[in-house]
């Protein structure tokens, strides 16, 4: 009971270390601005990050790049300014798609595809199991497993 | 030069319609045991004869495409928007495939030549290789006939003919771009290959799995040229493109990856069924998939279903595509449901903890990465039609999701080939992982301790992650390698390294595998750089500098200058590293005539430890001084080092082994077409 309880505790702690890890980031403006602008893409039809446009003559990247700075500067949220972008350019002008509603299904499909894959392929080997045919014995174990501990020994680095 | 061009193209479709009507007939005729006037055998080698004669006509019609390019025939439509007079003779061969018509042209030229390798191949195994021929030529067909009546690259222009071309896109007037599309299209078009031996295989209840052998070859040189193409491709992206990064998730570049993940997978699972008899239903759906993923990407992004950077691909002939997708998939679907009584498994998986699980789990992962990037490219089109608009889902999307899948994957290349066949004991678990563990767990606290802060921000949690997973795995190699050397040395009395050659020469495909995954730890080492670049951008006066990282920039001058071809800005950098002068760096921005495009031309001094990697951005309107921007990339060499060495390892695995050379040496007779190891594997083999 005690160990269960430790091992409990201390995935616990790993998964709080790893959330620290996964979630903690910058907040210095230059930091939010390179975040922020990565974030977000160029309208111009470069199909490119905004942080990264940088293309001659583009006509929207540099305002945008302007507007971001100047929105990070007064102190807005990530979150108003993603909204205020999305206001002005459309829904295009993020380069990820939000945790609106339908959109949830974006981030959802790929892992819950992978689970559902590793329960699928668990469930299969333990199907197989169940149905694998006891092999016989080997007859000479004792040659078997001297010649299996020659092979060890001469195989050791 | 046109009409020679336009006819070889029908002649070829006319040849292809022939290999597959008459190879249809053979081949059914054979099955069922009926004959007509000719003997099936007759009629069969006809048809691959013609066959033959198809891969000549295609051939008549890109030395006609190509010379017109160097003849400035600009009364061919496909020649006036794609050169122009003053491009230099290498782009003019390029100008083959950098437009639609032309790209297709080489994809139905590739397709034939695979073809006609093929076809002179036969006696590996004559029926099954009239059915792959058969098949092939209906591909072929389906690439004539493009090229035939929806995009004639030998179209002409109406009207007077213009005295000179619209010129090359400057983003593909770049030495890569000369090699980079013909590797792709090669890996592409490859597939085609252990395709069509898969369907006729499934076709024919071809007993046994010799058709698994006479394919591995094939799969293993087009997995090796999709490798390159996609790296060619990033390296390009790198060099010119001019923001600093390789990879931008674009759907075109997820096109090209979605294959090759499927491909791999392939390579992997196959082995079970060479091996074990395993996984038969899997794999014929493997090849499946990865061929009908190469057409699919063709459709995304031809059809302009996804926007795309690659804008020259986009034009009407998607629904081309969709139509010979759901061709193919019918194809494959009927004939799967007819035979799949045939690919009963013949042995069951009888352990979780054992190399055959650690196939699965790989396998698992690769088809969950491909599905991902599937999944982030179709997005848009499913929002669209479900809430009337369309989202964005670039690179933020991808690198969520797709780089712990990556990961998850590094870590599988490390055990898996630690794992025996059927089943592995604790024992040799516990002795194979030590060192591996110990590995990890060390690189893991060096690096905390040498300053690495994973806490901070994501991507630094990933890149130590990276960095520990890669110690593990090559330690995991190298014990591998060492074992077996010593055991040599032991025995022969050589030194370690000839030891080690002459293992790698017993068994080419387990440690040419090995050299593979070990050039994937270096690949992802110099991916995890990435989250250290630094960037810098400053106009940049005379005599001024900017310092980044340990280097220093000063700005010798800034000129201009122009050819028959571009005029070009360019500054002149000193580049110096403490007091030390270390080279000088010209980044560029070039401006074409014909095209009336501007284009980059970055500068880049790289070394292993990281890349300085300098953009003329550009000129201040006001000032008139250029802005200079520079990227301090860290490791970024790694992982062009990393694809040279998954080359080398490809190129191992597919030698012969010492033992198969040496006996067909003594006989006197070539090196064996087939070949089976029983004890090899391309992700090592098992101890216990």
């Amino acid at each position: 009971m005690i160990r269960r309880n430790f091992l409990l505790r201390g995935s616990q702690l790993a998964l709080l270390g790893i959330l620290i890890a996964v979630t903690a980031g910058a907040t210095d403006s230059s930091a939010r601005f390179d975040k922020d602008s990565h974030e977000m893409m160029c309208v111009c039809g470069c199909n490119q990050l905004l942080g990264e446009c940088n293309h001659v003559g583009c006509p929207d990247s540099d305002g945008m790049r302007v507007q971001l700075a100047a929105s990070i500067a007064k102190g807005e949220s990530d979150n108003d300014i993603f909204h205020q972008f999305q206001e002005q350019y459309g829904p295009v002008v993020l380069a990820a798609p939000r945790f609106t509603r339908f959109n949830h299904l974006a981030w959802i499909m790929p892992p819950l595809m992978l689970f559902l894959g590793i329960a699928g392929v668990l469930l299969i080997v333990r199907n197989w199991k169940l149905r694998t045919v006891p092999m016989p014995a080997v007859p000479d174990t004792a040659a078997f497993a001297a010649t299996r501990d020659r092979i060890r020994r001469e195989t050791q680095i | 030069m046109p009409e020679f061009g336009s006819f070889s193209l029908l002649l070829a479709l006319v040849l292809s319609g022939y290999t597959l009507l008459a190879g249809g007939v053979a081949l059914r005729q054979l099955a069922t045991g009926s004959h007509g006037r000719m003997a099936p055998d007759r009629l069969a080698e006809t048809a691959r004869r013609a066959g033959i004669g198809s891969f000549f006509a295609v051939t008549c019609a890109a030395f006609a495409l190509v010379y017109t390019a160097f003849a400035n025939d600009f009364s061919v439509s496909y020649i006036l928007h794609h050169s122009n007079r003053a491009l230099p003779g290498p782009y003019k061969f390029a100008a083959l495939w950098s437009g639609q018509e032309g790209s297709l042209l080489l994809w139905a030229w590739l397709l034939t030549a695979y073809g006609f390798v093929l076809r002179l191949r036969h006696k590996v195994d004559v029926t099954l290789t009239a059915y792959a021929s058969t098949i092939l030529a209906g591909i072929q067909i389906f690439f004539l006939l493009l090229l035939n009546f929806a995009a004639p690259p030998f179209a002409l222009v109406q009207g007077q003919t213009p005295a000179d071309g619209f010129g090359l896109n400057p983003l593909l007037q770049y030495p890569e771009m000369v090699i980079h599309p013909p590797m792709l299209y090669l890996g592409y078009v490859g597939f085609s290959v252990p395709f069509a031996f898969a369907l006729g295989a499934l076709m024919m209840r071809y007993p046994g799995e010799k058709w698994i052998h006479i394919t591995r070859r094939w799969t293993m040189v087009t997995w090796l040229f999709l490798t390159c193409g996609i790296f060619l491709g990033a390296h390009w992206a790198y060099s010119v493109l001019g923001w600093g990064g390789y990879w931008g998730w674009d759907p075109v570049e997820n096109a090209s990856l979605m294959p090759w993940l499927t491909g791999t997978a392939f390579l992997h699972s196959v082995m079970m069924q060479e091996k074990r008899g395993m996984m038969k239903n899997w794999n014929v759906w493997l090849i499946f998939s990865t061929f009908l993923l190469c057409i699919l990407g063709t459709d995304l992004t031809r059809s302009g279903l996804v926007s795309s950077v690659h804008a020259f691909a986009q034009s009407s002939i998607g629904s081309w595509f969709t139509a010979f997708l759901v061709i193919v998939l019918s194809v494959c679907l009927f004939t799967f449901l007819k035979q799949r009584d045939h690919l009963k498994s013949e042995h069951k998986l009888e352990s979780l903890v054992s190399r055959e699980s650690s196939f699965l789990f790989n396998n698992l992962v690769l088809l969950a990465a491909c599905f991902t990037i599937l999944w982030g490219t179709l997005f848009p089109i499913i929002s669209e039609y479900a809430q009337g608009n369309k989202v964005t889902v670039g690179a933020p999307f991808f690198n969520r999701v797709a780089l712990p899948i990556g990961l998850f994957l590094l870590f599988l290349t490390g055990i898996g080939p630690l794992l025996a066949w059927r089943s592995a004991s604790f024992k040799s678990i516990r002795s194979n992982f030590i060192l591996p563990g110990a590995a990890i767990v060390t690189t893991a606290v060096v690096l905390i301790a040498a300053g690495l802060r994973p806490w901070s921000d994501q991507a630094t949690f990933y890149s130590l992650v990276a960095f520990s997973l890669g110690a593990g795995v090559v330690t995991a190699i190298s014990s591998e390698f060492l074992r077996g050397a010593n055991v040599i040395r032991r025995h022969t009395g050589k030194n370690l390294f000839a030891s080690m050659v002459q293992l790698t020469r017993r068994n080419t495909r387990r440690y040419g595998g090995y050299l593979v995954h070990f050039g994937v730890v270096v690949i992802f080492i110099g991916i995890a750089g990435g989250a250290f670049n630094q960037s810098h951008e400053q106009e940049m006066n005379n005599g001024q500098s900017m310092t980044i990282g340990p280097y220093k920039l000063v700005c010798a001058s800034f000129t201009q200058d122009s050819n028959l071809n571009y005029d070009t800005e360019f500054a002149l950098l000193d580049v110096y590293r403490g007091n030390k002068k270390i080279t000088q760096l010209a980044p560029e921005k070039r401006f074409y005539v014909a095209s009336q495009q501007p284009s980059t031309m970055v500068a880049n001094h790289s070394t292993l430890a990281w890349d300085l990697y300098v953009i003329y951005a550009g000129k201040n309107p006001d000032s008139g001084l250029p802005i200079i921007k520079v990227f301090l990339n860290p490791l970024m060499a790694w992982i062009w080092i990393g694809v040279v060495i998954v080359a080398i390892g490809t190129l191992v695995a597919l030698a012969p082994n010492l033992s198969a050379a040496l006996a067909a040496q003594r006989s006197g007779r070539p090196e064996p077409r087939i070949e089976h190891e029983p004890e090899v594997a391309i992700a090592g083999g098992s101890r216990d």
